[in-house]
C-alpha cells in the first residue's frame, strides 16, 4: 500500500502520471544513492524421477568396446573393480550420450542410496563380487603330480578327520551360541545356523539365523535373517507337497504349523504321560520316512515315542535310562537293505550316549567315553553303523560301530575348547558341521575310509547288533542273578 | 493502509519467511494423501495463508508466492528461477516439501518497496 495512494486519487490521469515518475524521482533521491539491481542467483528445485529398471532379452553384438570391456574385466576374477564403480561408469557413460553429465548434490545422492532399486542392486551385486573376489582359482596346478614329488607328508584322502573351514560372523555370530544347524537338501552347498541371543548386547535382535555357502571361499554369510525372539529348534516333516512344520517346546506342547499361515499352529498336542505328568522335551526327531510317530527325549532324562495323530495320539511309552536331561536325539536314517529305523541314539548330561531300539525299553549299548555333558548326536546319514557326538570340552567324536564300540573310531578337538553344542552331517555324509557355543561354525571332512559305507556294512551291523544285544542279555542276566542272590 | 517506517532500510530475510512457509505448508497439507480433487484447494490455501502471515509482519516488501503440489508418481521435477532486482534488500526463498505421496514447492519473492 503506497502511502500516498490517496493523495494520487486526487489528481487526474495526466497528472498522476507525471506525479508518478516525480515521485520515483524523489524515492530515487531520496534514497541512499541510484539503485543497483543485481542478477540474483539461480533457485533450482529438483525432484529426480524413479529409475524403471528394465531388461531386454536380446543379445547385443559389442558396439561400445569401452563398455563390453568393462563387462568382461567384471567377469574376470583376476580384477578387483567394487560393484559401485561400474555402476557409476555406466551411469557417466549413459550421461555423455545423453547431455553432459552434472554434479549430484548431497540431497540427490542420499536419495539414490537408499531408494530400493539401488539397495536391492547393491545387495545382489555386492554378493556376487564378494564370492568372486574371494575365490583362489591356481591355474598353475600340475594335476599330473609332478611338483606334489618333492612335497612330503600325507595327502587329506589319509587324514580321517580334518578341519575344512570355520564360519563365523563378526557382528551377528559372536557372543552367540549356535543353538542349531541344517543343511539344505536342494543346495548341498548352503547351511543354515540360528543362534540364541547376544547376552553382550541386549539392543541386538534376539534371533538370528545366517545362511552361510560352502562353495564359495568367501567369509561373509550369504544370507542373514533376525527376528525379535530367540531360535531354538525346528523340523520340517513331510513330502514337497504335504508337509508340516513342527515345533516342540518345554512346557510338553508340540504344534504344527502350515507354511502358509505362521500366525497360529494348525494343531498343538499336549505331551503328557500317562495323562498325568507333563513331559519337557528337549529334543524331538522322526524316524526315516515316518510322519506319524516320534521320539523325543525330556529334561528327565528319559525318552518316549508318541504319535501325531490317530487314536493313540500322545506319548506311547517311556524309555529309562539316562540319569540327566536329554540333550540330543536322533533316529537311524542310512537307508540300505536292512531296515534299521527303529534304532536312536541319544545324548545326555549325563556324560554317555545310548543306543536305544523302539522295541526295547531299555537301551542297548552305552558309550561312555566321554568326559563332560554330551550335548548332540547324529547319525551319519549314508553309513548305517556311524554317528557322531559333541561334548563340552570340545570334543568331536565319531562311532562305526562295526569297527569299535569301546571308543570312538576317530576324534578330534576343536582348537579353544569350546563347548560344542550341535553337530549335523551333511547329506553327502562327507561332512560334519559343528556349532559351538562362541557362534562359530566347524565344518570337518571326514576321511573317505570311515565316511563311505561299503555294501556289506548293513550286515555287518546286523552282526554287531546281534552281538551288543547278547551282551547285553547277559549283563542282564548277571544283573538279575545278584539281585537274587 | 499499513503505514511503513520511511527510512528504514530493511533486507528480506530468507529464513523467517521460509519458517512461516513451512508452517504453513504443515498446517494444510501436512499428514495428508495427494487427492485430486482437493489439491486445488490446498495451493490456494497455502498461497493465501503465506501471503497473509508475510503481510501481518510488516515489513515494506512486495510478496509474490507461487506453490506447486506434485503427486508422487515416479515422474521427476525440476524447476529454476533467477531474479533481477537489488539484491542488498530484495530477496527470495523456496520451501521444498514432501511426504509420502506428493511433493510441494513454495517460493517466495520479496521485493523491497522503494520509499
Amino acid at each position: 500500500m503506497f502511502p500516498s495512494d490517496s493523495f494520487c486519487l486526487s489528481l487526474n490521469r495526466e497528472s498522476r502520471k507525471i506525479f508518478f515518475g516525480l515521485n520515483i524521482c524523489i524515492c530515487v533521491f531520496c534514497r541512499r544513492g541510484p539503485l543497483k539491481l543485481g542478477m540474483s542467483k539461480v533457485t533450482q528445485v529438483d525432484f529426480p524421477p524413479r529409475e524403471l529398471v528394465s531388461y531386454t532379452k536380446e543379445t547385443q553384438t559389442p558396439t561400445q568396446t569401452h563398455h563390453k570391456d568393462d563387462e568382461e574385466e567384471e567377469e574376470d576374477l583376476a580384477l578387483t573393480q567394487p560393484a559401485l564403480e561400474h555402476q557409476e561408469e555406466k551411469d557417466s557413460q549413459k550421461e555423455e550420450e545423453e547431455a553432459p553429465p552434472h554434479e549430484l548434490t548431497e540431497e540427490e545422492k542420499q536419495q539414490i542410496l537408499h531408494s530400493e532399486e539401488f539397495v536391492t542392486f547393491f545387495d545382489h551385486s555386492s554378493r556376487i563380487m564378494e564370492r568372486a573376489l574371494s575365490e583362489q582359482v591356481d591355474v598353475f596346478f600340475d594335476y599330473s603330480g609332478r611338483d606334489l614329488q618333492d612335497k612330503e607328508g600325507e595327502s587329506q584322502a589319509g587324514a580321517k578327520l580334518s578341519l575344512n573351514r570355520q564360519f563365523a560372523d563378526e557382528r551377528w555370530s559372536k557372543h552367540r551360541v549356535v543353538t542349531c544347524l541344517d543343511w539344505s537338501p536342494q543346495y548341498p552347498e548352503l547351511l543354515a545356523a540360528s543362534y540364541s541371543s547376544n547376552e553382550d548386547a541386549p539392543h541386538e535382535p534376539d534371533g538370528v539365523a545366517l545362511v552361510w555357502n560352502m562353495k564359495y571361499k568367501k567369509t561373509t554369510p550369504e544370507y542373514v535373517f533376525h527376528c525379535q525372539h530367540p531360535v531354538y529348534c525346528v523340523n520340517v516333516v513331510g513330502t514337497q507337497n504335504a508337509h508340516n512344520l513342527i515345533s516342540i517346546s518345554t512346557d510338553g506342547k508340540m504344534c504344527s504349523w502350515s507354511l502358509d499361515m505362521l500366525t497360529t499352529p494348525q494343531d498343538s498336542l499336549e505331551l503328557m504321560f500317562k495323562q498325568s505328568k507333563s513331559v519337557a522335551v528337549t529334543s524331538m526327531s522322526f524316524p526315516l520316512g515316518d510322519v506319524n510317530n516320534f521320539v523325543v527325549g525330556s529334561e528327565d532324562g528319559s525318552v518316549y515315542t508318541a504319535c501325531r495323530h490317530g487314536s493313540k495320539a500322545g506319548i506311547s511309552e517311556m524309555f529309562e535310562g539316562h540319569h540327566g536331561p536329554i540333550t540330543g536325539l536322533d533316529c537311524h536314517t542310512a537307508a540300505g537293505p536292512v531296515d534299521f529305523s527303529h534304532l536312536f541314539v541319544t545324548s545326555s548330561f549325563d556324560w554317555t550316549v545310548k543306543l536305544w531300539s523302539t522295541k526295547n525299553n531299555k537301551p542297548l549299548y552305552s558309550f561312555e567315553d566321554n568326559s563332560d555333558y554330551v550335548y548332540d548326536v547324529m547319525w551319519s546319514p549314508t553309513h548305517p553303523a556311524l554317528f557322531a557326538c559333541v561334548d563340552g570340552v570340545g570334543h568331536l567324536d565319531l562311532w562305526n560301530l562295526n569297527n569299535e564300540t569301546e571308543v570312538p573310531t576317530a576324534s578330534v578337538t576343536v582348537e579353544g575348547n569350546p563347548a560344542l553344542n550341535r553337530v549335523r552331517w551333511a547329506h553327502s555324509g562327507r561332512e560334519v558341521a559343528v556349532g559351538d557355543s562362541e557362534g562359530r561354525v566347524h565344518i570337518y571332512d571326514v576321511g573317505e575310509q570311515i565316511s563311505v559305507a561299503r555294501q556289506d556294512e548293513w550286515t555287518r551291523f546286523v552282526l554287531t547288533l546281534t552281538e551288543i544285544n547278547e551282551n547285553r542279555e547277559d549283563v542282564e542276566e548277571l544283573a538279575a542273578q545278584r539281585l537274587a542272590a | 493502509m499499513e503505514e511503513f517506517h520511511s527510512g528504514d532500510e530493511v533486507s528480506f530475510s530468507p529464513d523467517e519467511a521460509s519458517n512461516v512457509v513451512k508452517e504453513c505448508i504443515e498446517g494444510i497439507i501436512g499428514g495428508v494423501d495427494y487427492s485430486q480433487n482437493k489439491v486445488n484447494q490446498w495451493t490456494a490455501s497455502i498461497v493465501e495463508h503465506t501471503l497473509t502471515q508475510l503481510v501481518k509482519q510488516g515489513k515494506p516488501f512486495k510478496y509474490i508466492v507461487n506453490c506447486a503440489v506434485m503427486q508422487k508418481s515416479g515422474a521427476g521435477l525440476h524447476t529454476a528461477n533467477s531474479c533481477y532486482w537489488d539484491t542488498t534488500t530484495d530477496g527470495s526463498c523456496t520451501v521444498r516439501w514432501e511426504n509420502r505421496t506428493m511433493y510441494c514447492v513454495v517460493s517466495v519473492f520479496a521485493v523491497a518497496i522503494a520509499l
